[in-house]
């Protein structure tokens, strides 16, 4: 219990304060004066607190009655932020499963996300500096985005269409300086991976969610949980039976490869898809792919100028120093720096994991 | 009384000078327009591009605006981005520190509308100037993306998977890659610009129906490429027309960081790689010191395309007439492979020059020209000549041995090809 309330105390906060577990997360402690309501317009209210869905309490991201919190498996780096995702449905509705796809969410669906950077990675209780709130909503069929900057004292959040970037150090796991450019994305700048023939979230997917969130009372698979709320029909009635994504961060989940894939799965192929706003470089990194050209084996970039490195192919197998991925990812540099938004810092885990599977790739490149 | 009345007159002097002074930049536009003035903070900018509505207009004012973070403007149909004009208004990101382009719209492949930039200039970005990603209906009017120091983006004006492209009376200078690149894209037009000090000048890449005419290239690297690659999802560029360009000293180091263009030899005026259908004609090719124009295969960068899935690495129907060569191939790049392979053969070219135009002679086994269909001709005094590089492992790399002057098999013509219209 103790491990648990140290690596979820946002959630320990809300089981504490919560009155009943009646409600989907087990309750919440935000005002009792609001309740999430559907939304109905597809232009975002000018502060978070109107949406009564998520507000901060004592450092940490708090849920309003009836909204449930939820994680992936492997989730995007963002400059070593902490994330707490929420998803609420109007009352009687649900979602419709699909195995590859996002889920089908009805209207008035509201996902949030919020981005915190810790002030030292070492701490197992570190302070965490909330950034950013993003909100997805769904009305008439269309989804909405929008991201909340929270003020310094964390009492609000106010709508950031046209983003920031924001200047945040910490100390890494050395203890070592590091200082971010966080960027808080425009509007328009989600769009850039959250595009598939319009706007649509990216999480919520079978592949993501397949796995055990500590959930008030216990651990429980969230498909499992999603469906028991009547929240998700269709999905498996037994979740080894859905598609799941390897955690890339933990070694138990799969192999090298199948964490490096589900790695580049989620920080590179919302982009380099042939749909993606990266289509253009023929560079394809679903997991599931398995066309070696479309990985980058041996494959010359297209546009990559400076990101090359001078370096020759997208993957040399069993060469990581020849490689460009791990060079993009290992950079800073805006101009060389993958993915292109959202990383002013380096992963070292990432960089280490994909070094790791390229390492291990037999074969070679003219 | 005199006095307040004397006051009056100078206090509606004052209001008037004010209104002059206050005019918007979207005064006299029509429809939805948003002004876009110094002092405005970066987040106000970046929301009105964000979501600027359907056939609206963003008016920027003059002076130089710095930016941290790329400007990702709205996906909304027939939006137009027009400053005060190519000197006047300049979007700099020198202090770039968030995303790679300046100025980026996306859509789905196919799925974007129109969208017209005029009248500005994008400076030292870290990653291309202006890029659009699945339009139909790009127009780039009076812009200038330019580099004016250590920072070097890839390309300058740069749509992408993109219909209907119209680049007209712009200046890229100092991009490390291409300066105007239009890639997998149909229905071109590219005219009236100047390319200069970037590693290739203009390059059309993996596209169809394009016309490039009235351009300058000079002192780029390379001036006019016309690429097909293998492994992108569009392949087998074609019907590309070449015509009335000044191509002339082409002779900038290769600063590019790598890909294709790192292996074009400075003193190129002019590639076409592995299209089908191309005419080259009218142009002035002149001072470009490693040579004029090249036909050749993308079997001669030695990289890989074999299971690319319809690729087709060799040129063919490429009809190059009536252009002006003078005094190029009169220094090959001595730094760079296939420069390295000019200057080897240079001592026993006739003339002491490399030929003004080269083709690598590479067909498929057993292809005759009559099939291939490779024609130069009306070329003034221009020389011609055939590396037969196929040929150079049997004979021991010795260019000499396999270089053929023989222009006989390539005098033919081909029928025009159509000019492009949308």
């Amino acid at each position: 219990m103790v491990s648990s309330s140290a690596r979820w105390p946002w959630l320990w906060a809300a089981i504490v304060l919560a009155g009943c577990g009646s409600s989907p997360g087990g309750g919440g402690s935000q005002a009792a004066s609001c309740t999430p309501a559907a939304p109905t317009s597809a232009d975002g209210p000018a502060t978070l607190s109107a949406w009564c869905q998520v507000s901060l309490q004592n450092g940490d991201v708090v849920l309003a009655s009836g909204v449930l919190p939820y994680d992936l498996t492997t989730p995007l780096f963002s400059d070593t932020a902490v994330k707490r995702r929420t998803v609420w449905l109007p009352p009687g509705t649900s979602a419709t499963y699909d195995a590859s796809d996002v889920f089908s969410f009805p209207d008035g669906t509201v996902l949030t996300k919020s981005f915190g950077l810790r002030d030292d990675l070492r701490k197992s209780n570190p302070v965490i500096r909330w950034i950013e709130t993003r909100v997805e909503w769904k009305v008439a069929g269309s989804w909405h985005a929008l991201s909340y900057t929270w003020n310094a004292a964390g009492t609000e959040a106010v709508a950031a269409p046209g983003g920031s970037v924001r200047q945040l150090s910490f100390l890494d796991e050395n203890g070592a300086t590091q200082t971010a450019h966080y960027l808080v994305p425009s509007a328009q700048q989600c769009g850039l991976c959250h595009e598939e023939h319009g706007y649509v979230p990216l999480g919520p997917r079978a592949r993501y969610l397949n796995k055990d969130f500590p959930y008030p009372g216990g651990a429980a698979n969230q498909l499992l949980r999603w469906s028991s709320l009547g929240w998700l029909s269709g999905a498996p009635a037994d979740p080894a039976s859905a598609p799941r994504l390897p955690a890339a961060s933990d070694p138990s989940s799969g192999t090298v490869e199948q964490r490096a894939r589900a790695y580049l799965e989620a920080n590179c192929a919302f982009c380099h898809n042939p749909a993606g706003a990266a289509g253009s470089t023929g560079l394809t990194l679903w997991a599931s792919e398995m066309d070696q050209n479309a990985l980058g084996f041996c494959k010359p970039p297209v546009a990559a100028g400076q990101g090359s490195g001078g370096l020759k192919y997208d993957v040399v197998p069993g060469d990581p120093d020849g490689s460009i991925i791990p060079y993009r990812m290992s950079s800073t540099v805006p101009a060389i720096a993958m993915p292109q938004i959202g990383r002013s810092v380096v992963d070292p885990a990432g960089v280490q994991l994909v070094r790791e599977w390229i390492a291990g790739l037999a074969g070679s490149c003219p | 009384m005199r006095r307040t009345a004397r006051l009056g007159t100078l206090s509606a002097a004052l209001v008037l000078l004010g209104s002059c002074s206050d005019s918007k930049p979207c005064d006299g536009v029509s429809g939805s327009c948003t002004s876009v003035e110094i002092g405005m903070s970066e987040a106000q900018i970046a929301d009105a591009f964000a979501r600027a509505p359907a056939n609206s207009t963003i008016v920027l004012g003059e002076g130089t605006f710095h930016f941290t973070n790329s400007l990702t403007l709205s996906q909304a149909a027939g939006i137009t981005v027009r400053g005060a004009g190519m000197d006047k208004t300049i979007l700099d990101f020198k202090y770039q520190l968030a995303g790679a382009d300046g100025i980026i719209q996306n859509s789905p492949v196919g799925a974007g509308g129109s969208v017209t930039f005029e009248d500005f200039t994008v400076r030292d970005t870290y990653g291309n100037g202006v890029k659009v990603v699945g339009a139909t209906g790009v127009t780039m009017r009076r812009m200038k993306a330019q580099w004016t120091g250590s920072i070097r983006g890839p390309y300058g004006l740069y749509p992408v998977q993109c219909s209907n492209v119209l680049i007209e009376d712009s200046v890229v200078d100092g991009a490390r890659d291409a300066g105007f690149y239009v890639g997998q894209s149909d229905h071109i037009i590219v005219r009236n610009n100047t390319a200069i000090h970037n590693v290739a000048g203009i390059e059309i890449e993996n596209s169809y129906n394009a016309d490039v005419y009235g351009n300058t290239a000079t002192d780029n690297t390379a001036g006019i490429l016309v690429f097909d690659l293998p492994y992108l999802n569009q392949v087998g560029g074609h019907h590309v027309r070449v015509f009335n360009n000044q191509i002339h000293d082409n002779n900038h180091p290769n600063f590019a960081a790598g890909g294709t263009v790192a292996l074009v030899p400075r003193g190129t005026g002019g590639f076409v790689m592995a299209n089908h259908d191309v005419e080259v004609f009218g142009n002035t090719i002149t001072g470009n010191t490693t040579g004029g124009f090249a036909i050749v295969s993308y079997i001669a960068t030695g990289l890989p395309y074999q299971d690319s899935p319809g690729y087709v690495p060799l040129p063919s129907r490429v009809y190059v007439h009536d252009n002006t060569f003078s005094s190029n191939g009169t220094s090959p790049d001595p730094d760079n492979n296939f420069g390295l392979l000019f200057l080897v053969a240079h001592e026993v070219w006739p003339g002491g020059k490399v030929s003004d135009i080269l083709y690598d002679g590479i067909v498929a086994p057993g292809a005759t020209n009559e099939q291939v269909k490779i024609c130069v001709q009306k070329n003034g005094s221009a020389g011609f000549a055939n590396l037969n590089f196929a040929e150079l492992p049997g004979v021991g790399y010795d260019l000499s041995q396999t270089i053929s002057f023989d222009t006989a098999p390539y005098d033919c013509a081909l029928d025009p090809l159509p000019a492009v219209s949308f």
